[in-house]
């Protein structure tokens, strides 16, 4: 077994319009490519920050998940609870997955996939961007 | 934008007996304000109780940002059932879940310390802790 030391990690750092949001569940945001064949990202951290401006959305959750985000109590890895309804700035650490969220046999880790930002349902109002900002590191499968 | 490679910040301290019997009341700082615009984002905390020869009677540990008053508000990690323990053992800090914050929480603050804090004080025990926090500094992000 191979031990690595000095391992360092990569970090994202992308911006959701309001438009992106108001259509998140619908159309999910890219955040990381697919890493390849055989590899897998695994994110350490996401941290969110919502800009108000002068209008909440009515969806209230951003997940940050894996490829197959039709299931998301499958494989999604992070999530920001009550956040996109906020009614000033809020900075926010996504949370981790907790066992009441997973199904046996669930993969929570998916091979080439890519990592995407979206939303428990869409918006008809809304005007504040959110800045997300993922640390992850690439692991082979 | 992308970064790759960025590094991970690592920081190791020790609390003494006399630090956790009034960790509740006096929270230890074990990470230094990061500056304006900035804030601290921690990645994992790992902890080992040295048992010594008295329990004490505190039992959760706390890993908390910024406003130590209001742990149910702002804390990160949490050592549950950690401080009563009377045998030596290690433990990794679990993040917060959906149950402990509330609506509109911010977990994050712009230029605060961290903190560790106890769920209340104790009169007696005499062990200590290791901690090794590894974290990363994030930048508050705005809007230009």
């Amino acid at each position: 077994m191979a031990l690595l030391k000095g391992q360092a990690i990569n970090t994202i750092q992308i911006i959701l319009t309001p438009t992106d949001i108001q259509s998140i569940n619908s159309f999910p945001i890219d955040l990381i490519p697919a890493p390849g064949l055989h590899k897998a990202i695994d994110v350490l951290s996401v941290t969110a920050k919502l800009v108000f401006q002068s209008s909440a959305y009515t969806n209230v959750d951003i997940y940050i998940a894996g490829q197959a985000v039709s299931n998301p109590s499958q494989d999604f890895q992070y999530y920001f609870p009550n956040f996109l309804d906020a009614g000033a700035d809020l900075f926010m650490k996504g949370l981790p997955q907790d066992a009441g969220l997973v199904i046996p046999g669930d993969n929570t880790i998916v091979e080439n996939g890519k990592i995407q930002a979206y939303g428990n349902a869409n918006s008809g109002t809304g005007d504040s961007p959110v800045i997300i900002n993922v640390a992850y590191r690439i692991i082979s499968v | 934008m992308e970064l790759k490679n960025q590094p991970v910040l690592f920081k190791k301290i020790t609390l003494s007996s006399a630090e956790i019997q009034s960790l509740s009341t006096n929270p230890v700082r074990i990470i230094n304000t990061p500056g304006p615009h900035k804030a601290i984002d921690i990645l994992s905390v790992t902890g080992k109780y040295n048992f010594v020869s008295t329990v004490f009677t505190s039992t959760d540990l706390f890993i908390v940002t910024g406003g130590v008053s209001s742990p149910t508000n702002d804390f990160q990690f949490t050592f549950k059932n950690f401080l009563n323990q009377t045998v030596s053992f290690s433990g990794k800090g679990q993040s917060n879940t959906i149950g402990f914050i509330s609506p509109h929480d911010e977990t994050l603050k712009e230029d605060k310390p961290i903190f560790a804090k106890a769920k209340f004080d104790s009169a007696i025990g005499d062990g200590s802790v290791d901690l090794n926090v590894y974290y990363r500094i994030v930048n508050v992000p705005i809007i230009i």
